[in-house]
């Protein structure tokens, strides 16, 4: 029945009317477009009617007008219950709004603290995170994770070795480490210049000391190449640190195996995202209903939970984060595997390798191929810094 | 005049082939078993008691007769009576 929709927010009043014929008030009522339902005769003169709270004061009105004794036999509803209460719609209204200021004030970032660098660099740190949109004021939910930042913050701000944010209930501490020149520390005692590997040798670069071995010469690890005792004879001999560098060429062997069907997955740069509140394990969206679930996505699902002054409620904030993702399936024919492998041992060799360092010559030495793998042995000539300092004993 | 929009009324619902109780101002009664008589188009409740309920329409009255009867709802043109229904009766003035 609709007059029972919603009944208990309207509020309904049951009444008895007492007097001759009540029926003629009925007849009123409805007149006045009043709904009344329920009704049941108790006696000759009393009847029994109930109707919405609303409609009180039209029923006091036509009272007046009528010879009817209205008796209040029962109420039911909200707005009984809030009157019971004390509490009128204005006090609602301000306890809501009280609630969903202290609610978002529980959620907000109240201060940025940025400790353990420089002044300018504290600046420079506020503006980048700032630019992330971590600063005073916003709600939480909408930063992204404080991981990403710190790793992007290492990228974009100059000067930075190390980066920490941390969330303490509204505050978020940010702890840096600023990158300082290390001075390169000069030893201060005489050294000589000794081979920290096998080679040979193509190039001596001496700023002091005296040169021992020679261009085209071959060397084991640990054999002197510059010395730092300077002087002819016995007399004039001095210690001095011998400083230099010594390029010689120098054979690595790596093995690497290179499979000839790959399979990987590239992200495409599209994206969406996906907002919701999750309580135990029943989750609601909020925003992004409709995702297109067409073709491969990876999926990355971020929580933040919800603070009401300082309790977490049972309340999860949810950011799902689609990627969409290429699967891509690379078969490779057996020269293209070669060369990838080529390229692949190159880089872990440079990698390894001092910075002036250069590959002069690479072969391959041997090549097979089984289970669907080629696997490489492959030999590299490379020119490098050989020289290494070694102290010179002067308890000697 | 009340004759000719009597008659009036009575061509357009043969030329238009609608319900009588839209135009005639007829009481329409729809009962569900004994337990239920729904009834539109009604003038205003007369009498009321738990066995008998009088109910004025265009030129006469209905008669409802039964036991334990409620009034479920009444809507200014509606009356849903629930109760166990005995009779219907129409008395012409």
């Amino acid at each position: 029945m609709r007059i029972k929709q919603g009944l208990f927010f309207q509020g309904s009043i049951t009444i008895l009317i007492k007097g001759k014929k009540p029926e003629r008030f009925l007849n009123e009522l409805m007149r006045e477009n009043i709904p009344i339902w329920d009704i049941k005769r108790h006696g000759e003169n009393v009847l029994e009617a109930t109707i919405y709270f609303k409609h009180l004061s039209a029923l006091r009105k036509l009272r007046r007008q009528h010879r009817f004794t209205i008796l209040f036999k029962h109420h039911y509803g909200l707005p009984f219950l809030l009157g019971a209460l004390r509490l009128n719609k204005p006090v609602i209204t301000g306890l809501l709004i009280g609630l969903i200021v202290i609610f978002l004030v529980s959620n907000m970032v109240w201060q940025v603290k940025i400790i353990g660098v420089t002044p300018e660099m504290e600046y420079k740190i506020k503006n980048q995170l700032e630019e992330y949109g971590l600063q005073e004021g916003v709600l939480k939910f909408s930063l992204g994770s404080l991981e990403y930042m710190e790793r992007s913050i290492l990228k974009d701000v100059d000067g930075l070795l190390w980066v920490g944010i941390q969330e303490k209930g509204t505050t978020y501490i940010v702890q840096g480490v600023e990158q300082k020149d290390a001075e390169p520390k000069e030893p201060e005692g005489p050294q000589h210049l000794i081979a920290a590997k096998k080679g040979t040798i193509l190039q001596l670069l001496v700023e002091s000391g005296q040169p021992v071995a020679e261009v085209h010469q071959y060397v084991e690890k640990g054999d002197l190449l510059v010395s730092g005792l300077i002087g002819e004879d016995e007399e004039s001999k001095k210690m001095v640190q011998a400083k230099g560098k010594v390029f010689a060429e120098t054979w690595y062997q790596s093995h690497i195996e290179v499979p000839l069907r790959a399979e990987y997955f590239t992200l495409t740069g599209n994206q969406d995202q996906k907002f919701g509140l999750e309580v135990g394990q029943v989750s609601f969206p909020i925003w992004g209903f409709f995702t297109d679930d067409q073709g491969d996505s990876f999926k990355q699902v971020e929580r933040k939970p919800v603070y009401f002054l300082k309790w977490k409620l049972p309340l999860t904030f949810v950011q799902t984060t689609y990627f969409e993702r290429d699967h891509v399936i690379q078969n490779r024919t057996e020269e293209e595997a070669v060369e990838t492998g080529i390229n692949q041992a190159r880089k872990q060799l440079l990698r390894q390798l001092g910075h002036d360092s250069e590959i002069l010559e690479e072969k391959i030495l041997r090549k097979t191929r089984e289970n669907g793998k080629v696997k490489l042995i492959l030999f590299f000539k490379v020119k490098e810094n050989i020289a290494k300092p070694q102290p010179i004993n002067q308890g000697e | 005049m009340a004759k000719w929009q009597r008659r009036m009324k009575q061509w357009l619902i043969n030329q238009f082939d609608m319900p009588e109780d839209v135009m005639h101002e007829f009481p329409r009664i729809t009962t569900i078993g004994q337990i239920h008589a729904y009834i539109e188009n009604h003038r205003g409740l007369v009498t009321f008691s738990d066995h008998e309920i009088l109910l004025k329409m265009t030129g006469g009255y209905v008669k409802v007769t039964g036991e334990k009867f409620v009034l479920k709802m009444m809507l200014p043109e509606e009356i849903l009576v629930e109760g166990h229904i005995h009779s219907v009766q129409f008395i012409e003035k």
